[in-house]
């Protein structure tokens, strides 16, 4: 049997090329340790992206961006940008459009004498009603009342706030101004009598003032003095309409076609004009 | 240049008194001179690229037999689908006709008894600092070497040196 010495191991020797090749190894150029730009890079970015979010938070201070509501859809506001409003007819509120028809307009200008109920030739109606009468728009859904962003948004701009005279300063007025208005009365015969009445928005009048009306004849001059002062009964309606009413007291017309203009006013502005004949 | 120390040795010190004991590691795992050339250098690259603080000059050559067997290691794990065919070109360890038998039967056992025994005889470690190195269990390590010293036995023919009981 063979014996196994294992100091013969021990008699490996490393080449002499090997130990040259090590020896060598400090005199290799050696690779700097660089920092990964990758890592600098996001981190930078973490941070630039905490920094931009602190600041809009802060920015925003005690106002939240965004504001939780419930039935927000319910509450949405016409902006300033919009050209109408548009706001759905609940059936409750009555519109210009289901008053005006059911008060019949009387025009004088028919060739056979005979009144006119709803001409819509009228030059003047037409003019008018274009500058009152809410539009409406129709859609599947049902019916909607449109109305003019201006009209929404301050409905006395129709009437020029300039030429409104201040009424503690403004006596009753002996002659209406002449200024045009948009609102066009209706006068009727209830009863066998006389009566002027017009709608026109409450917000053209002033509560607790008294409103007069004024009348005449076509071709002759204004009617006594002590019938202007006469007040106007009017009520003020839920959908923010004025009903006004006047009754000429004694006025005896004759049989022959006679044809009256009349207007409403309050504090020397015009609020309603018309026309009957009778 | 080298102004690194090493357990109070300078490069080129450490390489001169620890070049053969780095190359038989690397020659008894790799069983071959071109392979175990490149762990050579490479261990070597590491202790001075690394420069760790040694305690003592037992510890670096604990470190250097430690990197080398990993280097070994490594090289044949990235290596293993070519080993078998490149140890057919490549020319095996020569060893000199007193030595030939011993090494050839060291060769012929597997891996981890042929380190097991290299460290045990060869470097003169205990078996203590062999699981230490080897990051192995005592137990293990006198398992191993219980083992290896009969598949050398059976591959050899021949009766152990008793030089060094378990």
């Amino acid at each position: 049997m063979k014996k196994l010495n294992f100091d013969s191991l021990n008699n490996i020797k490393a080449p002499e090329q090997w130990i040259k090749n090590a020896a060598a190894i400090p005199e290799l150029p050696q690779k700097k340790r660089t920092f990964p730009l990758y890592r600098v890079a996001a981190a930078a970015g973490i941070v630039l992206v905490s920094v931009i979010g602190l600041l809009t938070y802060l920015s925003f201070g005690d106002h939240a961006p965004i504001e939780l509501r419930d039935n927000a859809a319910d509450d949405v506001q016409p902006t300033d940008a919009a050209d109408t409003v548009t706001f759905p007819d609940d059936g409750d509120v009555l519109s210009l459009d289901s008053i005006l028809p059911t008060l019949p307009r009387v025009y004088p200008t028919d060739a056979s004498g005979d009144p006119v109920i709803d001409n819509p030739t009228h030059p003047q109606s037409a003019r008018e009603k274009a500058s009152v009468t809410a539009p409406t728009e129709k859609d599947g859904s049902g019916s909607k009342t449109v109305i003019p962003t201006e009209i929404a948004a301050e409905p006395t701009q129709g009437v020029p706030s300039a030429q409104a005279p201040e009424p503690t300063d403004l006596p009753i007025p002996t002659e209406p101004p002449e200024e045009s208005i948009p609102i066009e009365g209706h006068g009727e015969v209830i009863a066998g009598g006389l009566c002027f009445t017009a709608t026109f928005p409450a917000s053209l009048i002033e509560e607790g003032e008294p409103i007069y009306c004024t009348y005449q004849e076509q071709g002759y001059a204004a009617v006594a003095e002590d019938q202007q002062d006469l007040p106007v009964q009017y009520t003020v309606m839920k959908n923010g309409m004025v009903f006004a009413m006047y009754e000429p007291v004694d006025y005896d017309y004759g049989e022959a076609s006679t044809t009256f203009e009349y207007m409403f006013y309050q504090n020397g502005k015009v609020l309603a004009r018309g026309t009957v004949t009778v | 240049m080298a102004d690194k120390t090493f357990a109070g040795l300078s490069y080129d010190d450490v390489l001169k008194k620890y070049a053969d004991t780095v190359a038989g590691v690397c020659v008894m795992r790799l069983q071959n001179w071109a392979d175990a050339e490149d762990c050579f250098q490479n261990t070597f690259i590491k202790l001075f690229q690394k420069s760790p603080d040694f305690r003592s000059e037992t510890h670096l050559k604990a470190w250097l037999i430690r990197v080398a067997i990993n280097e070994c290691r490594n090289y044949i794990a990235k290596n293993r689908r070519f080993l078998s065919l490149e140890n057919l070109s490549r020319e095996p360890v020569e060893w000199r006709d007193n030595e030939r038998d011993v090494s050839w039967a060291l060769m012929r056992t597997e891996p981890k008894y042929r380190e097991v025994l290299y460290l045990y005889y060869c470097e003169q470690y205990k078996v203590a600092e062999i699981a230490e190195i080897l990051g192995k269990n005592p137990n293990t390590v006198k398992t191993l070497l219980k083992r290896g010293r009969e598949k050398l036995k059976q591959i050899y023919g021949g009766d152990e040196d008793e030089k060094a009981e378990l």
